[in-house]
């Protein structure tokens, strides 16, 4: 191992995997540091059989269903991570801990785990506007070329239909769509019958773009359709950050260094420090590079910026989707059974674009409820157990959970700011406030009454809406917003740290606007271009 | 009314609910499961959460009305907790995966539905009479 790093990644996770990917390609020596933390649960090997078959025949399905100390088993209202699976939750394991946050307004979720949060990732790959790039502050053509680079890298299923102009823009690099299960084709023939009306009122609908691939490609298999997406990532038909990791592991150029938490950085003639937490030694270990590309998201990124500049009290900005679930039942399904062979992730996107201009468009997916297991729902119906679990076997097939998410920009009233803490291993911690505005809230209320107006027509009818805590859509961006003034705290818009030479962060910190669809896709796609910029200004 | 320690053992309350959500005696290990589960989850029992559970275990024929009341006023009760971890556990039990998965509608499939609807309100009627006589209130 060299004394001087060529280039250190930090973090595992979609942005840090993308970034040290193209790095590596190349040629350049890469090292990532990570805390790393893996699944040592007994829920760690894949399910590789369909989930109707396991529930009938694994006697251990209970590791990955209810968790072998019943940890799956959530009590009381629905809090952030409640998605989370048995299988992995070890994605915030640590977290309290080592990179404490707390708040009254804003519950967010980070993750310490080998992969990030993308360990979790719902995979959803839908492609911003130029609109909505331009406001971000990405450059349009080269974000473009980067999503195409992204997609041949991970696996991008998708479907060139009537809303593709929202979901993959003009995306070519795709395998086609996994097809959808009896509910979600009921939707997409109700919609098509009324096309003309549905986007006359500015409603359109279309299949979500996912990272599951649908036909081989080296190391991963074609997805089998078991429905046990929630808990496993059988075949690596799904991309999770940790496959690119993995290869990249194989190759020479790439170095691991696990079990490290980065805390802060110096730059000194044309050299940076870094300054390491060991998190089972708790001693500090120092690493040097000559260029530091951050990717611990953008709450992760801001704290060791933060730090490093020393801002103890200054406030940074904050974005997040606002998000709420509407649960929705078809009653042509009830008392169908279940289905085979099914599809377990986000199937249709539904897009709400007054304007027409694809610009600040609130997005909703949805997902039909089989392989959620009835115990997440039971408390939420109004009966006793024994007769709720009756009722429901009827009226599950019928059952179709949205997430609709709305747009966020910046406000004085959401910030993150670094005050100290005696308690945590660092000396401090972040402290977040959330607030939206009277307006904010109220536009996204009509729009959400919007959505369940036009889903009666579709046949699908919304039982309630749950508002969630700001924070639990695990969308964060915008703490070091891109500036061409070289302001502290500020990103130029190559993702280098303003007032640094050799410090770049390639997650979402820079975004100066979080559009409705998830960043997932784009972060990747920016790490890339930030990579790429590492790369020309060493050339 | 008389405030009494829990009548009997977690493993035969195990046996109760098992009984009441799908109808059978729970296998050992089921029940062991459950044991592990809301011991590691324990909480601490208020005076009128012992006298429900208490209740619910001496007079398990009247569970089902007693549920029936806090699924809709008091939601958040120790023996709903006790009840929604057994249900967790039946669930993940290849056993009684049947007894959970989506079922296929017969040509009863209305009147079934119909019925045990009317069964849990008629619950919920009877579990306003038990809870009123254990003293909880709405």
């Amino acid at each position: 191992m060299k004394d001087i790093h060529d280039y250190i990644v930090v973090g595992s996770g979609c942005s840090g995997a993308i970034a040290a990917q193209t790095l590596v390609e190349a040629g350049v020596d890469v090292t990532m540091v990570d805390v790393g933390v893996t699944n040592t649960d007994d829920s760690k090997r894949p399910l590789s059989r369909e989930f109707i078959d396991t529930r009938k025949n694994d006697p251990n399905q209970y590791k990955y269903f209810i968790g072998s100390r019943g940890q799956g088993i959530s009590w009381g209202e629905i809090s952030k991570g409640a998605q989370v699976t048995p299988p992995r939750q070890y994605m915030t394991k640590d977290v309290d801990t080592f990179i404490p946050l707390s708040s009254k307004t804003f519950s967010p979720l980070e993750s310490l785990g080998y992969g990030g949060l993308g360990i979790g990732w719902g995979l959803q790959c839908w492609e911003y506007s130029d609109a909505d790039l331009a406001r971000v502050g990405l450059d349009i053509d080269r974000t473009r070329k980067a999503y195409e680079t992204v997609s041949n890298r991970i696996g991008i299923s998708a479907t060139k239909d009537s809303a593709a102009q929202y979901t993959i823009g003009n995306l070519t690099g795709f395998q086609p769509s996994a097809k959808s299960d009896k509910n979600h084709r009921l939707i997409q023939r109700l919609y098509t019958k009324r096309k003309k009306f549905f986007q006359k009122h500015g409603f359109y609908v279309g299949r979500t773009p996912l990272a599951v691939i649908t036909k081989p490609k080296p190391g991963r298999k074609a997805y089998r359709y078991l429905d046990t997406d929630f808990y496993s990532d059988a075949d690596k038909s799904a991309w999770r950050p940790w496959i690119t990791v993995d290869e990249l592991r194989k190759k020479t150029n790439f170095h691991y260094i696990g079990g490290l938490l980065v805390t802060s950085f110096e730059e000194k003639k044309g050299i940076v420090t870094i300054h390491t937490l060991d998190v089972s030694s708790g001693e500090t270990k120092l690493l040097k590079c000559r260029n530091l590309i951050l990717a611990s998201g953008a709450l992760g990124s801001a704290r060791i910026v933060m730090r490093s500049q020393g801002s103890i009290g200054t406030k940074v900005p904050l974005l997040s989707n606002p998000h709420s679930y509407i649960p929705c039942i078809q009653p042509s399904m009830f008392g169908k059974g279940y289905e085979k062979k099914k599809l377990g992730f986000g199937q249709l996107s539904y897009f709400i674009d007054p304007a027409g201009d694809d610009s600040g468009i609130s997005v909703a997916s949805s997902y039909s409820y089989q392989s959620l297991m009835l115990f997440r729902i039971i408390t939420q119906l109004p009966f006793n157990f024994a007769d709720g679990r009756i009722l429901s076997r009827f009226l599950t097939p019928g059952l179709v959970i949205m997430i609709a998410q709305h747009p966020d920009k910046h406000s004085p009233k959401k910030y993150l700011e670094l005050i100290k803490d005696k308690e945590s291993p660092t000396g401090d911690k972040i402290k977040a406030h959330y607030e939206l505005s009277a307006e904010d809230e109220k536009e996204w209320d009509e729009r959400e009454k919007k959505y369940v107006s036009v889903m009666r027509k579709l046949h699908t009818y919304p039982i309630k809406r749950v508002k969630t805590e700001h924070g639990s859509a695990i969308h964060y961006a915008g703490t070091l917003p891109f500036s061409e003034d070289s302001q502290s705290m500020h990103l130029s818009p190559n993702g280098r740290l303003h007032n640094t030479k050799h410090v770049y962060v390639a997650d979402s910190s820079g975004f100066q606007f979080l559009p409705a669809k998830g960043l997932t896709f784009t972060l990747m796609a920016n790490a890339h271009i930030v990579a790429e910029n590492v790369l020309k200004e060493n050339s | 009314m008389r405030i009494s320690p829990l009548p009997m053992t977690t493993e035969e309350e195990a046996r109760i609910f098992g009984i009441y959500i799908v109808g059978s005696a729970p296998s050992q290990e089921i029940i062991n499961r459950y044991e592990k589960i809301v011991r590691s989850s324990s909480v601490n029992l208020t005076k009128k959460e012992t006298a429900i559970i208490s209740f619910a275990q001496r007079h398990p024929r009247l569970l089902p009305a007693m549920d029936a009341y806090a699924a809709i006023f008091k939601p958040h009760l120790e023996l709903r907790r006790r009840l929604f971890i057994m249900f967790a556990v039946l669930e993940a039990t290849p056993k009684y995966s049947e007894e959970f998965l989506p079922k296929d509608r017969g040509i009863l499939y209305l009147l079934t539905i119909a019925g045990v609807s009317l069964r849990a309100v008629f619950r919920v009627f009877l579990g306003v009479a038990i809870m009123g006589y254990i003293g909880v209130r709405r």
